[in-house]
């Protein structure tokens, strides 16, 4: 009988997907009972705390095979989670040639980035929801000029007020903390990006607000 | 630990999505900045000159704004504007409105600042986010700060009036530093005293444009930094302020009457030397000398303050910084902001016009159409309508704005707008009450707002100029006389311009006439230049009214007398020059007469409440010195003169006791007159009144007259006496005043120009053996200043 899995904070649809010993995820996403949820979450990376996933049942797959023969079966493994993060500065351009430096737990990334300033690495402990990158910008010091802490997959649709402000902060628009209220500082991170953006100034983070940080941000 | 509250703290997690690349943008800053403004400024004294004394002098440099960085006040209220360059023009990137302390920012779209959509909340300090790229040495575009107490207007900020790429050092501060070495701020090296203090000690190059002072703050977890600019019209008030208060203080001195007198009869004795160099031996000379070394070692002291505080004003006045401002207010798109302005610019130029090189920049500001009086006066417009004859049957003026703030501005030209004694009077009321409508708007005249919008018409300027009492005192009525006066102001400038021209193939005279403008007051400046054009009847002030009015006519007088009695010597016309030398030495007199009636310090003239006569006594000494040099030989008895040297405070043996001994003597000396008497017959007789010194404008009064009869031994033996011959008694006649301007029934006898003799006839009913009274000379405008006093009794 199928089960109901409600998302919670860090999940990710691979994660559901491994949790309930299928191997890939568009077989649960794709499924024709989550079809609403489909129609709700578009980008099956972004989900939101309170999701309803339908888990479908396993079908049991049926193998005929000869006897006396040797068979050989290959077990997929689980798909893991990959993060990906592109670096740029506030002109749009890549950090093009600077050392960047992705730590997740015992997992450390260090490299010179291309001019896609995107640092990548696949996740091996699912549990571990948190890192950090650091940022070497004074090719002189030792020291990373910037040191980003991240939690990942906790990136919320844009649809969500937190949705809104990380993707505002991803952004440089620095909204404090992600809480999911549109105080002050998140309404004049608003202001500004739509104002940097030539759209209304009017701090409220609607469809078009929504769709042009969307748009940058990409996703 | 992360502080959620904290709009500041940015340590918080960032959220990303797996299987997804998410981007960061890294390594930006925000700009935070406060704005400040110097409350003062610092006073070097440099030893330029004199290195072991302080003559007060305050430090110029080329638009270098030694402010001083410890002290300054927030701005509280106010607009910032950060302009981007985009080729070689600007625009406005961002924009804030201060209230309180508190900076909001405020959309800026396509250039135009739409003040009612703010952006963000309002903070403590402004703030540009992303402006910095990377913590480290990535330095951003070069942006520009203009801080404005006004809402700058549309022109302003696009660039159509006076754009700021041109002006950019003027309006702006400029910043252009990395993140990091924004520290640098702190100890800024190139603040300007600083540079100031090298370039004086001879450890810098001439500083360049150092018009502010950055102090590093921090803003939460940003560094940023407070902009010290200054104020420009509270600098121009302040400068003008110490201006005025170092001119109260000289005039303090200068026109200190005990000085005035001692270097009176000092100038006097350095004239009769300069003619007769034996005479030295009537004096002690070692007082004489050191008299002179004291006082113009205390003139030095007193004077060069002055003379710093007004180059130093006068640098503020053309200093860019000020002009911007200027400009800024009168393109303002609020009248009452451009009325400020004018009230700006007017505030700082007050009193200007008593010091020369304040009236030599007063004369460049009205000869240039661009300058801010004039664009904001319309002057020029006026001037060209007034002199255009085809406007004169249907006169429009075009008023911009017209208010008591003009007023105050034309108090400073006063000598170009004083056409006659009523204006001398008018100018007088409005000027007392200065005071009062510069610091309230309750009594503002009427403004006329906007550009041009009202078209007055005057019938006729000198019938407007005789409106009635009622007209003129009224709101209205005073708007249009303004109008008149900055008309006037206008006319007199082309006067005095031309006059100038006019002496261009005679330098002598040019040079007293310059040194007349220098040494004498604004309205003595216009009058004379009346002169010089042959309008003297109708631009000559009178005297009577007003006791400075009298002075300055004497100096007028002393002018215009000395330099024809020059001309006609040159032409070896000696008695020409005589007539004139005594009509110049006449208005010496009558200046120095009319100086010496004030006491102890300002003098109240007519136009202004603290104004005072520049120069004083030593101002006309040189002129004193070649008149009395020139009319010695004819006026005094040597007997006389080296009499009154030993006994004057510098003589030899001094014992005229005070000062106003000394003068009366050396006054009677010059003034003194002899009265003799002819006797036509036995009921007629004619008083002669003989004078060394009598002008034009000079007053005989006889009182106590009378004649005696008597019997005389030739009466009793005369075969031919009858009964009235033999009488005895007196007869009284009571008083005759001879006006020299106006003498009938007294005759006036001339040689050359000179006034010789002054003739009045008494007729009795009896015999006249002898006549008697009191006689006195009053010499100068109207005869009230200066004279000699006399009793005769001349018998037959």
């Amino acid at each position: 009988m199928a089960k109901t899995h409600t998302v919670k904070q860090g999940d990710t649809l691979s994660k559901i997907a491994r949790q309930y010993g299928y191997f890939d995820y568009r077989k649960i996403y794709d499924h024709p009972d989550n079809e609403d949820f489909r129609e709700l979450r578009d980008n099956p990376n972004v989900l939101f705390p309170g999701d309803k996933i339908v888990i479908p049942d396993k079908e049991a797959e049926v193998a005929t095979l000869a006897t006396s023969s040797t068979h050989t079966f290959q077990l997929l493994t689980p798909q893991q989670d990959k993060l990906s993060i592109k670096l740029q500065n506030i002109y749009g351009n890549a950090w093009d040639g600077k050392k960047a430096k992705l730590t997740l737990g015992d997992q450390v990334i260090e490299q010179v980035l291309d001019d896609s300033g995107v640092i990548s690495v696949e996740i091996i402990d699912d549990s571990q929801d948190c890192g950090f990158i650091e940022l070497y910008l004074d090719e002189e010091s030792d020291e990373p000029t910037e040191k980003i802490e991240i939690k990942i997959n906790h990136l919320d649709p844009v649809t969500e007020n937190t949705g809104i402000q990380a993707r505002l902060k991803n952004l440089g628009y620095d909204c404090g903390p992600i809480d999911g209220k549109i105080g002050k500082i998140t309404k004049e991170c608003i202001e500004a990006f739509q104002a940097d953006n030539e759209l209304v100034v009017d701090g409220i983070a609607g469809p078009n607000t929504q769709a042009k940080l969307k748009e940058l941000y990409g996703c | 630990m992360s502080d959620p509250s904290d709009p500041n703290d940015s340590n918080h997690p960032t959220a990303v999505s797996s299987n997804q690349t998410n981007l960061l943008v890294v390594g930006q800053r925000p700009l935070c900045f406060t704005v400040s403004h110097y409350n003062d400024y610092k006073s070097y004294a440099w030893s330029r000159f004199y290195r072991n004394k302080d003559y007060g002098e305050i430090g110029l440099s080329d638009f270098a704004y030694n402010g001083d960085p410890q002290s300054v006040t927030a701005m509280d209220k106010g607009f910032i504007y950060i302009y981007k360059m985009e080729g070689s023009s600007a625009y406005v990137w961002k924009a804030f409105s201060i209230d309180s302390g508190q900076y909001q920012e405020v959309k800026v779209n396509s250039g135009q600042v739409d003040y009612a959509t703010k952006i963000g909340p309002a903070r403590d300090h402004a703030r540009v986010n992303n402006y910095f790229p990377s913590a480290f040495h990535d330095v951003p575009e070069r942006i520009f700060i203009v801080d404005s107490h006004i809402k700058l207007s549309q022109k302003r900020l696009s660039d159509e009036v006076f754009s700021i790429s041109e002006n950019v050092r003027d309006r702006s501060y400029s910043f252009q530093l990395s993140y990091s070495r924004m520290q640098d701020a702190q100890d800024n090296p190139l603040s300007g005293p600083t540079i100031l203090n090298n370039y004086r000690t001879g450890q810098g190059d001439a500083p360049d444009g150092i018009t502010y002072d950055l102090k590093l703050e921090t803003f939460g977890q940003y560094k940023g930094f407070n902009l010290r600019r200054a104020d420009a019209f509270e600098e121009g008030a302040r400068r003008a302020r110490i201006y005025r208060s170092r001119l109260q203080r000289y005039q303090l001195w200068l026109n200190d009457e005990d000085r005035n007198k001692k270097a009176y009869i000092h100038q006097t004795l350095v004239a009769i030397l300069r003619k007769d160099s034996d005479r030295i031996s009537n004096l002690n000379e070692n007082r004489f000398r050191q008299w002179a070394d004291d006082d113009a070692e205390e003139y030095k002291e007193k004077f060069f303050p002055v003379h710093y505080a007004t180059e130093s004003l006068l640098e503020w006045l053309s200093a860019p910084i000020f002009a911007q401002w200027l400009l800024d207010y009168n393109h303002s798109e609020d009248d009452d902001v451009q009325e400020n302005g004018l009230k700006a610019y007017i505030e700082s130029i007050i009193d200007l016009s008593l010091i020369p090189k304040g009236r030599e920049y007063l004369l460049k500001v009205f000869e240039d159409d661009r300058s801010f009086f004039n664009m904001a006066t319309h002057i020029p417009e006026i001037r060209r309508n007034y002199t255009d004859p085809d406007a004169h049957s249907n006169f429009a003026v075009e008023v911009r704005k017209v208010s008591n703030v003009i007023f105050a501005g034309l108090q400073e030209f006063a000598g170009f707008i004083a056409r006659d004694a009523n204006a001398a009077s008018k100018i007088s009321e409005w000027a007392q009450s200065r005071g009062v409508t510069l610091q309230t708007k309750q009594s503002k005249a009427a403004k006329f707002t906007g550009r041009l919008v009202s078209h007055i018409d005057i019938e006729h300027l000198e019938t407007a100029a005789r409106s009635s009492s009622k007209f003129v005192d009224s709101v209205h009525g005073r708007s249009i006389v303004s109008c008149f006066e900055l008309v006037n102001l206008g006319i007199a400038i082309y006067g005095v311009d031309q006059a100038i021209r006019a002496e261009g193939n005679s330098s002598y005279g040019t040079d007293v006439f310059f040194s007349v403008l220098n040494a004498s007051g604004a309205i003595s400046d216009f009058a004379a230049a009346g002169l010089l054009e042959k309008h003297t009847k109708r631009l000559l002030v009178k005297a009577g009214r007003l006791n400075f009015l009298i002075m300055f006519s004497g100096v007028v007088d002393m002018v215009v007398g000395f330099r024809a009695g020059y001309k006609e010597i040159q032409t070896h016309d000696y008695d020409a020059a005589f007539g004139w030398a005594v009509f110049a030495v006449g208005g010496a007199i009558v200046a120095a007469g009319g100086y010496l009636q004030y006491t102890g310090g300002a003098i109240a003239i007519g136009s202004g409440g603290t104004a005072s006569i520049p120069g004083g006594v030593l101002i006309l000494a040189g002129f004193i010195v070649e008149a009395i040099g020139l009319l010695w030989v004819w006026l005094a008895n040597d007997d006389e003169l080296d009499d009154w040297m030993k006994a004057c405070m510098f003589g030899e043996a001094p014992s005229y006791g005070n000062l106003d001994r000394d003068l009366a003597a050396l006054n009677n000396l010059m003034c003194k007159f002899e009265v003799d008497a002819t006797f036509h017959s036995d009921t007629h007789v004619e008083i002669e009144l003989i004078p060394r010194l009598c002008t034009e404008d000079s007053v005989f009064e006889l009182t106590r007259l009378h004649t005696d009869a008597e019997m005389t031994w030739s009466e009793i033996f005369d075969w031919n006496s009858d009964s009235d011959d033999l009488v005895t008694g007196h007869a009284g006649f009571g008083s005759r005043t001879i006006e020299i301007s106006n003498p009938s029934p007294a005759t006036i006898h001339r040689s050359g120009n000179r006034i010789s003799k002054v003739s009045i006839s008494l007729h009795g009913r009896q015999d006249i053996d002898g006549v008697r009274g009191d006689a006195r000379l009053k010499v100068g405008p109207g005869g009230y200043i200066h004279g000699y006093s006399t009793s005769f009794n001349v018998e037959k």
